[in-house]
């Protein structure tokens, strides 16, 4: 029943090779009981590896995580699912503008698959026909419907919207979104976190206190409405001022690097909390005291003997919080208050496809699938790096 | 006589013990001394908490871009009606005056007048939404309770059983999702339904505050129970937990005390959850009416619908620390 019990006998040293205590190599009596031909017929190669990497050197319990880790499966498998995202959403724009022939295009004249296969472009009056089978299965389709909207097809791999946008595209750059402002709000929030958490753990007394009330009021304050209040009195100031930047200021985007600072304002008092406490644990140990009657300063302590030790807790609490941030980031967008059109979110695409949910739900239905896969990855990977660099903290 | 002597010789030992308890109970303190003590303190940091979250909204009132007195009178104005409205507005004023008026107003439930609709007070506009989104609130807080704690209870006695990891299972994926998503897909699973069995289910509105015919019911069920599904995962997760820790101790004690805590905690995700739900499903709550003035720019709508709902969070949270300090005596060790 204790799965506390369970675990270590899964993790620990124990575990596929020999009980360790008895075996052979570590229990040297000075002659050896087996040689190392017959640990090798009685012994299947993986096994002796890991033995003989064993005797080599004892693993650092980083090195132990990480191998818990790589034995987690669903966690794996999401890091996988979520790098095939990523990779879709960097390279995929750049080949699937690539994919397609000429078009005629009777609003816009011949275009080629780096025109029409952009999130932004619109395609208002297509006059080709279906093919007849389409019609077999959409008896309803009307024709100035498929005008605009197309279904799957070689050209629009995931269709069209209502305004001839290509989903594919669209959806493309919402994930690239998503992913950009998760990696912007994670630096701040890191950076932020560290620096306030190891000088209030390390240090106490006045920034200790200004971070326990400050973090009291945030928490207070439900982050996502500290957003909309943000979004919502800053939005069209960005909109004007901010749309000069290129990149992450064109088409609509110019309300994200206000969205993320609101974020990564909201998400750095906890990250914060998490370091100090680490820090008031690390500080009574015995390196930090061997350091400190060394002569090493204050700071140098901090940063050569505490940041490194707080890798993995940052981990964890980042990874955890990439899912707040990028369900904000598609509520955000999805309230209308984020990126605005022609920009593409996961968020703006569920809430522009919403009102033809009853004619049209595939297109409401593949943002938010796509979104809930994401999130689910990353809450598994999230929660299997918390196992492996933690194990204690399971239920 | 001797009756009176023995009646004192009895009375004394007794009027001491009183006093002494009494002096006991009054300094040297009681758990009922020291929980007040214990609430005093929670109370002082909820009204700084209060103060750092109504500053934190007025200055970004105070700072938003654009003369709000300007866009109500367009471009051609009177500049006597201009200044007659930004003191009607008490926007002449230093910063510190209105941050007063701002903070005494709150009180008094007046946040000052709207930008959309002229010298109409925020409040009166907020009342049209209240009593939707309060009982939205209501019935989803108390299904997280009345579903996710059984839940977690079933689990914990099933633990490690495939109950109980079917269980988990579908609590985290009700955990991980966004509110929207089971929102959306709701709707399309419902409009799926209702365009092949002719069936008249509703996906948007709300029905008649409060009032729970039929029809009002259709409108309800699905926003209510959606809302409430993060918060059920949650406390299931957690009383499954804190069950499993009270089921391995030697000594049996109430395993509900966790569980009090997070009640501000789920009124966090409630009120977050509720802007979305009224978004979607086109619910004209206190949501909707903020939505709407971020459209008009009508600031004052703005802050007092996150003056309030934070207000609510941390009111949420110490009536839970009120009933923890009730549950546990052992809080006197704080």
């Amino acid at each position: 029943m204790d799965t506390r019990d369970k675990n270590q006998e899964l993790t620990g040293e124990g575990y596929m090779a020999p009980d360790s205590g008895m075996s052979p190599i570590q229990f040297d009596p000075g002659f050896a009981l087996l040689t190392d031909n017959e640990l090798a017929t009685t012994l299947s190669e993986n096994e002796l590896k890991e033995l003989q990497e064993k005797k080599k050197k004892p693993a650092t319990p980083f090195q132990e995580s990480m191998r818990r880790l790589r034995r987690d499966k669903r966690a794996m498998a999401s890091v996988g699912i979520i790098a095939f995202f990523v990779l879709l959403a960097i390279f995929g724009p750049f080949i699937y503008q690539h994919i397609g022939g000429i078009y005629q295009s009777t609003l816009n004249g011949p275009i080629g698959p780096e025109v029409y296969h952009t999130y932004y472009h619109q395609e208002l009056d297509r006059q080709d026909e279906l093919p007849s089978w389409v019609y077999y299965f959409y008896s309803d389709l009307s024709k100035a419907d498929m005008q605009s909207r197309q279904l799957p097809s070689f050209q629009y791999w995931l269709g069209t919207d209502e305004l001839g946008r290509d989903l594919l595209a669209r959806l493309m750059q919402g994930i690239l979104i998503s992913i950009s402002v998760a990696v912007l709000v994670e630096i701040v929030d890191i950076v932020l976190g560290i620096t306030v958490g190891v000088l209030a753990g390390f240090h106490g007394g006045g920034i200790d206190q200004v971070l326990a009330r400050f973090t009291d009021i945030i928490f207070a304050f439900p982050g996502l409405l500290f957003i909309i209040l943000v979004a919502g009195i800053f939005g069209e100031w960005a909109d004007t001022n901010l749309s000069n930047i290129p990149i992450i200021g064109a088409n609509g985007n110019a309300r994200l690097l206000l969205v993320s600072l609101a974020l990564a304002f909201v998400a750095w008092p906890l990250m914060a909390r998490y370091v100090r406490g680490q820090t008031l644990q690390l500080k009574e140990q015995q390196f930090i005291e061997a350091a400190r009657t060394a002569g090493t300063s204050n700071t140098r302590i901090m940063i050569r003997h505490i940041i490194p030790n707080l890798f993995s807790i940052v981990v964890v609490a980042s990874t955890l919080n990439i899912v707040g941030t990028i369900i904000a980031e598609a509520g955000i967008s999805l309230l209308g208050l984020g990126v605005q059109t022609p920009g593409s979110s996961i968020g703006l695409m569920i809430s522009s496809a919403q009102n033809t949910v009853a004619s049209h739900p595939w297109e409401v239905l593949l943002p938010s699938g796509v979104l809930a896969i994401i999130v689910l990855c990353f809450s598994f990977f999230g929660d299997g790096l918390r196992d492996a660099f933690d194990p204690r903290s399971k239920d | 006589m001797s009756d009176e002597l023995i009646g004192i010789e009895m009375a004394e030992p007794a009027k001491q013990a009183i006093l002494k308890t009494t002096i006991y109970y009054l300094f040297q303190g009681s758990e009922g001394r020291i929980m007040v003590q214990f609430l005093i303190k929670r109370f002082i940091g909820l009204l700084f908490v209060v103060v750092g979250v109504t500053f934190i909204t007025f200055v970004m009132g105070y700072f938003a871009p654009g003369d709000p007195i300007r866009g109500m009178l367009g471009t051609h104005f009177d500049p006597v009606v201009y200044a007659q409205l930004k003191h009607d507005y008490g926007l002449d004023q230093p910063f510190f005056v209105q941050y007063w008026h701002f903070l005494t107003g709150l009180f008094r439930l007046d946040f000052g007048l709207s930008y959309q609709y002229q010298n109409e007070p925020v409040w009166n506009i907020l009342l049209t939404g209240i009593p939707i989104s309060t009982e939205l609130g209501f019935w989803a807080l108390v299904l997280n309770v009345l579903i996710g704690i059984p839940i977690g209870i079933v689990s914990a006695l099933k633990a490690n059983t495939w109950i109980d990891t079917t269980n988990m299972g579908i609590v985290l994926v009700m955990y991980s999702l966004p509110v929207f998503v089971f929102a959306v897909f709701f709707q399309v699973v419902v409009v799926w339904i209702d365009n092949h069995t002719g069936a008249q289910w509703p996906v948007a509105n709300w029905g008649n505050p409060w009032q729970y015919t039929w029809s009002d019911l259709q409108f309800k069920i699905g926003p209510i129970v959606i809302l409430a599904l993060a918060g059920m995962a949650y406390l299931a997760r957690l009383t499954r937990t804190s069950m499993l820790e009270v089921l391995r101790q030697d000594f049996v004690r109430t395993a509900l005390i966790p569980l009090v805590t997070i009640l501000g905690l789920s009124l966090g995700l409630l009120v977050t959850g509720t802007f979305f739900l009224e978004d979607i499903f086109n619910i004209p709550g206190i949501g909707m009416v903020t939505l709407q003035a971020t459209q008009y720019r009508d600031y004052p709508v703005i802050q007092a619908t996150a003056v309030l709902l934070a207000v609510a969070v941390v009111l949420g949270n110490l009536i839970s620390d009120i009933l923890y300090t009730l549950v546990d005596p052992r809080i006197k060790a704080v």
